[in-house]
């Protein structure tokens, strides 16, 4: 069928009306292009801890994140730390309270899993100090602590050598980060043919008794890793206690951490070596990944991030200055 | 041979076509020009706008800055002319006054702190000790300011690391330094005087200015150290980059940049007496008219525009062609051979002028076809009046060589009939020239012939004239029946041995008036019937009238119309028919 001049001009004047049309709707109403929504994420941070003591910084960077992404981000702690059936009851309450996705600091991951399996968490979890490798999480913000155990492991072996033992501290029944960084340590350690002894806090929070057994038994020169922060602290707190001659019980102290009572304790001597992390960096970054997760986006992954070891002098450097003293 | 081609490409279309495309193209060529004119000046306005208004809210905060750092550079001034110089540290403290003053600045101070040249805290408020193997002598602020006393030195944010603090709490400050004399008794001595200012009141006069959407402002020291920055930590962290290198080379002044991919408008500020940098940065996507939506809608507005001046334009076309377009069909329809076509006349004043002329011009071609068509039959006519008025002189010869014969011979009775009937057959041969005669006369002159043809051929044949008496006053042609006749004789009766037979029979028919001249001769082939109806000679030319049967049969039909005229029928050996059709008219009507 011939389509007649006349019947081209019709279509023709039908067909640019309709994009007259479309044009008007796409310039000046929000039918067809929506203007940039800026939709409020709400993101719960969940840490295992019942203090916030160690995320000082780690919150400045969640903080940054929360005013930069518009997300509305609830820091929750627990009421007693390491309590995993608690830290699950928290996340579920988080989600019943509307969260969109949440950040977790996992007491124990698999406890995650079983939720994620048995379908009572709907909104995507990611982890910090857990990969996502070995659970099933939206995704997760972590550091390599095996490397940085191997990192502190050769570090020690540089300043004390082969011969003598490197006491491995550990306050209650660990997690995965410090196992991560014991095998790292360790691993080195046993490399380089040096012996390595585990001692556990648990009875002996204040590490009174372990220092007691040590100088008693005529160790004075105890090299001591602490896998958690809260046997560094400890250890660090006694040999700047008020019995001098504890002072020099040790030497060499070391552990992971970057509070600023570990960094106090780093420049006043107490401390030995630091493995440190940007804690403001893993403020963000989960904090980012939760709100992309929040907005729909698809799959997230491991997100590792760099680990430093650091002594007394560094302190001052300008980069570390800025990265373990966030600026307020 | 491009202008054959633009002439060519340029013919294919109709006028309305051409009209519409240059008309449209010509609006959207000045639509665009000025759409594109004004986006550009309006954005360029805007730019400028945003630029002045940039340039107005950095000097605003610069002034804030500046009137901020001299507030304490005043401080410092009053600690040490109002203070340190007047006193003698061996025998008084200053603690009193250093109290006094960081009480009254404390929301932007962080602390104060006299040491001596050797690095000695002399005096420090609120009350610190340095760090126990803490050397301030090495520290390079420490030497600058020993160094170059004339000044007052600023440093960039960094740890208050300086005095010993059993709080689990840091400081981020900036030292203003500045070497004064300390008086001890009887000497004087270099120390210097540290002012730590808190950086968070720095910051407070910084935080929360934005530049438009997403434009923001930050501050570096002179050689590019980053001051301020609403995402310092960021930056510091490697997270997000800032283009401090661009920065520490521009000068106070608006600049262009783009980088990474994104152009951004920047404009700086230098800060009085420190030198550092106010650097506001606007993205080009916060000014509105990069907007998307706004690109669309002036896209959308330069369619609209269009859109309605199409209309326009075919609205004036075709009250520009229509006319044309009518005067065309009336010129196809004159093309046609309707001379009687109306002629449009409409639209502008040429176009009726170009119709009027056409329609004068139809009518002149008429007249003058009229007058040719005129001219063609009067002519035809007085050619076939000239034909008719002659006759064979054969025929007179041989009528008077019979009359002279019969003279001769003594039949002056007979020769006196042939005499008597030749006068009366040249008498309504001439018939006062008419062409029109009465059916009685043409009768009477077709007599006077067959009896002249009678005594001529000695009775070779008869003849028989019939007619009704009310077709004798009706109309006839002159000298219609006499060159029948002739054929009749010439191609029937000159052989017959006395039986032959001419009839002649005028009757009338309907509203027709009918003629037929029979014989009982030779008869004809059908090509002889044919050829003599389209033969221009006489049938026998050396005896005839010289009038052609051919010529009486278009004489009829120019006469009386194309719907009379003669019809033959003849057999060979049977004899010939011819019948006459005329319109039975009166004599007193009018042929056509």
């Amino acid at each position: 069928m011939k389509i007649t001049k006349k019947k081209k001009e019709l279509y023709f004047l039908i067909l640019y009306e309709i994009i007259l049309v479309l044009l008007f709707l796409a310039s000046s109403t929000d039918l067809i292009i929506k203007e940039r929504q800026n939709p409020v994420y709400q993101v719960s941070v969940i840490i295992g801890d019942s203090n916030d003591n160690d995320y000082v910084n780690f919150r400045k960077g969640m903080d940054q994140a929360a005013l930069e992404l518009n997300a509305d981000v609830s820091f929750v702690s627990l009421y007693e730390r390491n309590h995993e059936a608690q830290q699950m009851e928290m996340v579920l309450r988080e989600q019943r309270e509307g969260a969109r996705a949440i950040v977790l600091d996992p007491v124990e991951a698999a406890q995650l899993d079983r939720l994620l399996e048995r379908g009572q968490l709907e909104i995507p979890v990611i982890l910090t100090g857990a990969s996502m490798a070995d659970h099933k999480a939206w995704g997760a913000v972590t550091t390599d602590y095996e490397k940085m155990g191997r990192m502190l492991g050769t570090e020690i072996l540089n300043r004390h050598g082969t011969g003598q033992t490197v006491w491995l501290l550990e306050q209650g029944k660990g997690n995965w980060m410090n196992r991560q960084f014991e095998a790292g340590i360790q691993a080195v350690l046993s490399e380089a043919g040096c012996q390595a002894a585990y001692y556990n806090t648990g009875e002996d929070p204040d590490l009174a008794s372990f220092f007691f057994t040590r100088k008693k038994q005529g160790e004075p020169d105890l090299v001591i890793a602490c896998l958690d922060q809260e046997s560094l602290l400890a250890a660090a707190d006694r040999l700047a206690g008020s019995e001098p001659a504890w002072n020099h019980l040790a030497a060499g102290l070391y552990g992971r951490g970057t509070s600023v009572s570990l960094l106090n304790h780093l420049e006043q001597g107490q401390i030995t070596g630091l493995c440190v992390t940007d804690d403001f960096t893993a403020g963000y970054v989960s904090v980012r990944t939760a709100v992309e997760a929040a907005a729909g986006e698809k799959k997230g992954k491991d997100t590792l991030l760099e680990s430093w070891y650091i002594e007394r002098e560094d302190l001052q450097d300008p980069a570390f200055e800025k990265m373990l003293y966030p600026i307020e | 041979m491009k202008r054959k081609l633009k002439d060519g490409w340029l013919n294919r279309f109709s006028i309305r076509t051409t009209i519409y495309v240059y008309f449209t193209v010509s609006a959207l060529l000045a639509i665009m020009l000025i759409g594109v004119s004004l986006y550009g000046r309006l954005n360029s306005q805007m730019s400028a706008t945003i630029q002045k208004e940039n340039q107005a809210l950095l000097t605003q905060v610069n002034r804030s800055v500046d009137s901020y750092l001299r507030t304490i550079m005043k401080l410092s001034d009053s600690l040490y002319y109002g203070v340190i110089k007047n006193a003698d540290l061996s025998a008084e403290s200053v603690n009193n006054e250093f109290t006094l003053l960081y009480g009254n600045n404390k929301d932007y101070i962080s602390n104060i702190a006299l040491l001596s040249r050797d690095g000695e805290l002399l005096e420090a408020v609120p009350a610190a000790r340095l760090k126990p193997g803490f050397s301030v002598k090495e520290e390079p602020w420490f030497e600058n300011t020993l160094n170059r006393m004339d000044n007052l030195h600023f440093t960039t944010p960094h740890v208050q690391y300086l005095f010993d603090s059993s709080e689990y709490q840091y400081r981020w400050v900036i030292s203003l330094s500045r070497a004064v004399e300390i008086t001890r008794g009887t000497s004087t001595e270099q120390g210097v005087l540290l002012i730590d200012i808190t950086y968070g009141s720095l910051k407070q006069l910084l935080d929360n200015i934005t530049l438009g959407d997403t434009g923001y402002l930050y501050m570096t020291s002179s050689n590019g150290e980053l001051i301020y920055h609403p995402q310092m930590q960021l930056v510091e962290a490697g997270q997000m980059e800032e283009n401090l290198q661009a920065a520490v080379s521009y000068r106070d002044g608006h600049y262009q940049e783009v980088y990474r991919g994104q152009k951004r408008d920047v404009t700086v500020k230098s800060v009085g007496y420190t030198g550092w940098k106010l650097i506001g940065v606007t993205p080009e996507s916060n000014i509105s008219l990069n907007n998307l939506k706004t690109k669309l809608f002036i896209v959308f507005l330069i369619a609209f525009v269009l859109f309605i001046l199409v209309l326009i334009n075919a609205y004036i076309s075709n009250r520009i062609t229509g006319p044309i377009k009518k005067l065309e069909k009336s010129v196809n329809a004159l093309e046609a051979g309707d001379l009687e076509t109306e002629v449009s006349i409409g639209g502008s004043y040429e176009i009726q002028h170009l119709g009027r002329s056409i329609r004068d011009m139809a009518k002149r071609i008429q007249t003058l076809m009229q007058d040719i068509v005129a001219e063609h039959e009067s002519k035809r006519r007085s050619e076939f009046d000239t034909l008719q008025s002659q006759i064979n002189p054969h025929f007179l010869y041989n009528t008077l060589d019979i009359i002279v014969w019969m003279i001769e011979n003594g039949q002056k009775q007979e020769a006196v009939k042939v005499v008597t009937a030749l006068a009366r057959f040249f008498r309504i041969s001439l018939s006062k020239g008419k062409s029109i005669i009465p059916v009685r006369d043409e009768l009477e002159h077709v007599r006077n012939y067959l009896m002249i043809q009678q005594m001529r051929f000695k009775d070779k044949f008869s003849y028989e004239i019939q007619a009704e008496p009310e077709v004798l006053s009706l109309s006839s042609l002159k000298l219609m029946l006499q060159p029948l006749v002739e054929n009749a004789i010439y191609h029937g009766m000159e052989f017959m041995d006395g039986d032959g037979l001419i009839q002649v029979r005028a009757y009338k028919k309907e509203d027709s008036l009918w003629f037929e001249v029979r014989d009982n001769g030779l008869g004809m082939t059908e090509e002889q019937v044919s050829s003599l109806l389209t033969k221009d000679m006489p049938v026998h030319s050396r005896h005839g009238s010289g009038i052609g049967v051919k010529n009486v049969n278009e004489r009829i039909r120019l006469y009386f119309g194309e719907d009379y005229g003669l019809t033959i029928q003849s057999e060979p050996d049977e004899g010939t028919a011819i019948l006459i059709h005329l319109p039975a008219v009166s004599g007193e009507e009018k042929p056509l």
